[in-house]
């Protein structure tokens, strides 16, 4: 077969195409997380007095399961989705008394700071590529509070 | 009659063969009619070629003639490359240009991008930067790594009681 250097430069000029493309499509993917933020009370109660309280789901219960601080139960408080654009920061309010701040620090990493009672109480940051954020403290009646960050499936 | 015979009897036209195989076609031509037919149509062309090609005279002596052709070879060759060339319009140049240009960055970029996809991968990923605005809770967090799930738990013993929960009778948190 004989070689056609037109038939080159067309062949050179897809693939440019087609790797500009997959190299924008990667950058806008990557620029919003779409994460949830899940306020979980955790207690040896195997019922909530608040009805409105369901259990988390399984995946979630592993998870809570697999800390080495241990409940019987873990009750859904509130829960939120939200989406954080690269280089932004959401407010995400999940009970009266707390709150969080979620900044996307390249597409990957956030930065988690909760808020209680209007006072910051900690910040950390954490890749949700690899897993989820786990944080928790103590409340009422020997019972506690986890905030869960995790990226939505 | 094969193909095979028919190029030995061509063979023989031409007096290719050796003598033993000239002998045995001679026998065969005598007693094949067919063979026989062939070899004298086959005799006849090249008879027919032989007397019908025209001879030509060189107008010039040999070593002359030759020496021009040599002559014409040794000009050409001297000719740049390029004159050959067709000339291109700016959109062929720049064509020409950018294609490669553009396979180049387009090879850069895939390159980078693969560079830091493997610098993130490389991360400790449970790793996470504790930092905490609170006093209180710098001394009273631990964080806990499970690193077959990829969570991390940090633990906060400040608020101690209600910082997240309501203190409400009917509500818990």
């Amino acid at each position: 077969m004989k070689f056609q250097p037109k038939s080159w430069r067309w062949a050179a000029a897809v693939v440019c195409g087609v790797c500009l493309f997959s190299f924008a499509a990667s950058i806008t993917r990557a620029a919003e997380l779409k994460l949830e933020a899940v306020l979980i009370w955790g207690t040896n109660d195997t019922n909530s007095p608040d009805p409105n309280h369901k259990l988390v789901g399984p995946k979630l219960a592993k998870t809570l399961g697999d800390l080495p601080i241990k409940w019987k139960s873990y009750f859904v408080v509130e829960k939120k989705d939200f989406s954080v654009n690269q280089g932004a920061t959401e407010k995400v309010r999940l009970s009266k008394e707390c709150e969080i701040k979620v900044k996307n620090a390249d597409g990957a990493s956030v930065e988690l700071q909760l808020i209680g009672k209007g006072k910051p109480v900690g910040k950390m940051t954490k890749d949700v590529n690899k897993g989820c954020l786990v944080t928790g403290g103590n409340a009422e009646n020997f019972t506690s509070w986890f905030v869960v960050l995790r990226k939505k499936e | 009659m094969n193909t095979e015979l028919q190029l030995k009897l061509q063979s023989y036209v031409d007096g290719e063969l050796s003598a033993s195989e000239s002998r045995q076609i001679a026998d065969l031509l005598a007693r094949d009619a067919e063979a026989a037919a062939l070899v004298q149509q086959l005799q006849n062309t090249k008879s027919a070629f032989a007397n019908g090609e025209l001879e030509v005279k060189l107008p010039e002596s040999r070593e002359f003639y030759w020496s021009k052709i040599s002559r014409e070879i040794e000009r050409e060759n001297r000719q740049p490359v390029a004159a050959a060339e067709p000339s291109l319009s700016l959109w062929q140049s720049l064509q020409r240009l950018l294609i490669p240009a553009g396979a180049f960055a387009a090879l850069t970029l895939i390159g980078l991008v693969g560079l830091f996809a493997l610098r993130t991968t490389n991360q400790d990923s449970f790793s996470v930067h504790y930092e905490s605005d609170n006093a209180v809770a710098d001394a009273d967090a631990f964080t806990y790594n499970d690193e077959e799930n990829g969570t991390t738990f940090i633990w906060f013993s400040y608020p101690s009681e209600n910082e997240f929960t309501e203190s409400d009778d009917s509500l818990i948190l």
